[in-house]
């Protein structure tokens, strides 16, 4: 199929400001718009398996961390070694997608579905977390990198590419890296939305048992896309873990959890450019709310994500989207 | 004719009560055939258990010979089925379009121009499924089973909630794409749509076979007439 351009028009001016804003903004606030794009994988990865196949999880956490504690205990075990970083993501990135392949395996081939996928999904993100809560302990130590219990994983090399000047993604390089990514992962969400694979899973969403008449192979398009929204949770892991230089185990507690959630609700589950410009926007929220105490923001994120089930069922960015793009008629032609 | 379907005394409990009971089915390639009984004969039970929908406590499923129990829906599909359940069952979130593309899973299928035009769905083919009337939705539905062109197709009561005209076409549908090599298997009790499309008729009454034969064979029975008015 090809890309017809004039109908993204919205996307493309949308990157060409985020690939500007550099030029404008100086290295804290770059941080911080680094920072919020940190999240926008793993909330696309709902927006696949929750947007497109109304699977709901709260197991992108549980990923999310996984993600990013691989990522640290193998960039610290070959720190130094040339290339590491990029063997280190690669490989967190593989433990994640593997354990993603386990957890749907036993979730599709297992007869688990609907609410239940909540429900277990949640209970193998707290489960991590408690789990990695308690390896405060020198036992507790694979290789050279401690896990530190609740004090988290520090001290992880930064993502860097050899021999390349701002070879180190950090400041503006890693600002550029995560847009590019994302501008790279939005086209190929896109492209999988527009497959038959993607289709076959759009129409599971309505009724698995007619698509399997059909003959398909619905279980199977299932525990891909559950390893597909594994994977972006890893994404956003490691790259929350090289932003900050930290992990803990907070980052799969049940907040965290229910963040993304909120965030793709809130955004609009069924559009993955909105999920990502939503998602921009209310970590964004999030983090100022925060300044004022975490509980507040927590309060707000929740009474945001009534008010979008109550009145915004497709999304309060989505209307805005389409609102903007119903006014400007530049954007439809 | 090879004989492309064979239920061989095939039974179905849920707990004490049978809802087929020691079924002995043959369906040949070529075939209309019409599966008809009043309301709890064991019909769509039957129609379930050959798709594997419900597994058979007791006897043996062949498919072109070969025993399909142990295989899944989506896998006896790709032996060259293709089913219509009962209550139309169309993607309503997807356009017409997308639901025949999903549905087409054969190199050799049937024309899609074809389909929408023989369907009467041409001019909504980029609507949402969801928005199509009734009897439209159960056209799209009977599209979505024959599109890949399979050796045999079930429709569970295809003309439910259609008018009489609606019902004729759908006849005429169905015989026009039997011509074209497909077998079908129907289960209805529309005895207009029976008389107008069938080949050959089989009656269920309490889960059994009560009778099998031609149109007129089934219909002229006494009993079938005392069954259907509550009789026996």
């Amino acid at each position: 199929m090809k890309t017809n351009y004039k109908k993204n028009k919205l996307q493309i001016l949308t990157f060409l400001i985020l690939g500007a804003i550099p030029l404008f903004v100086d290295s804290y606030y770059l941080d911080n718009i680094s920072y919020f794009m940190c999240w926008t994988f793993i909330s696309l990865g709902l927006a696949v398996i929750w947007g497109m196949g109304g699977i709901l999880s709260f197991g992108q956490t549980a990923f999310f961390g996984l993600a990013g504690y691989g990522f640290s205990v193998i960039s610290i075990n070959f720190l130094g070694v040339a290339g590491v970083s990029l063997w280190s993501i690669l490989l967190a990135l593989m433990l994640t997608g593997v354990f993603g392949l386990i957890v749907g395996y036993f979730l599709f081939y297992g007869g688990i579905y609907d609410v239940f996928i909540g429900i277990v999904t949640l209970a193998i993100t707290l489960v991590l977390e408690t789990f990695m809560q308690q390896t405060a302990g020198p036992e507790y130590t694979i290789g050279s990198a401690r896990l530190n219990g609740f004090n988290g994983m520090q001290g992880m090399p930064t993502i860097g590419f050899e021999n390349i000047p701002f070879g180190l993604v950090e400041g503006v390089t890693q600002y550029y890296f995560i847009l590019i990514l994302s501008i790279i992962i939005l086209i190929l969400l896109y492209k999988f939305k527009n497959s038959k694979m993607g289709l076959i899973f759009l129409a599971s969403k309505e009724d698995r048992e007619r698509v399997s008449s059909l003959g398909h192979n619905v279980q199977k398009v299932q525990l891909i896309a559950f390893t597909i929204a594994s994977l972006l949770a890893g994404i956003s892991g490691i790259l929350y873990t090289n932003w900050g230089g930290y992990i803990t185990p907070d980052s799969m507690g049940l907040v965290s959890a229910a963040l993304p959630v909120v965030y793709v609700a809130a955004s609009g589950k069924k559009d993955f450019f909105s999920v990502f410009i939503g998602c921009i926007f209310f970590v964004w929220l999030s983090q100022t709310l925060a300044i004022n105490g975490k509980q507040f923001a927590i309060i707000v994120m929740g009474l945001i994500l009534v008010i979008a089930t109550r009145f915004f069922p497709d999304g309060i960015i989505l209307m805005l989207k389409n609102k903007l793009v119903e006014k400007i008629k530049w954007l439809q032609s | 004719m090879a004989t492309i379907l064979e239920t061989k005394s095939v039974t179905k409990k849920f707990g004490g009560f049978t809802a087929v009971d020691n079924v002995s089915l043959k369906v040949d390639s070529g075939e209309i055939r019409f599966v008809i009984g009043p309301n709890g004969a064991g019909k769509s039970t039957l129609f379930k258990l050959v798709i594997g929908f419900h597994s058979p406590n007791s006897g043996t499923i062949l498919y072109k010979d070969k025993n399909v129990e142990k295989l899944k829906l989506h896998e006896r599909i790709n032996l060259g089925m293709g089913v219509k359940f009962q209550a139309p069952s169309v993607f309503s979130e997807l356009t017409v379009l997308e639901n025949l593309f999903l549905a087409n899973n054969r190199e050799h299928s049937l024309k899609i121009n074809d389909l929408l035009n023989n369907f009467a769905l041409e001019k909504e083919k980029n609507n949402l499924a969801g928005d199509l009337s009734h009897g439209k939705k159960q056209w799209l539905d009977i599209a979505l089973s024959t599109i890949s062109k399979p050796d045999l197709v079930f429709l569970d009561e295809p003309t439910a909630g259609l008018s009489v005209d609606e019902t004729r076409i759908t006849g005429e549908i169905v015989k026009n794409l039997n011509k074209q090599g497909i077998t079908f298997i129907v289960v209805g009790h529309d005895m207009d749509f029976v008389k107008q499309t069938a080949s050959k008729v089989s009656l269920l009454h309490l889960g059994k076979m009560f009778i099998e034969g031609s149109v007129n064979e089934v219909l002229s029975n006494k009993g079938v007439n005392d069954i259907y008015l509550g009789l026996s």
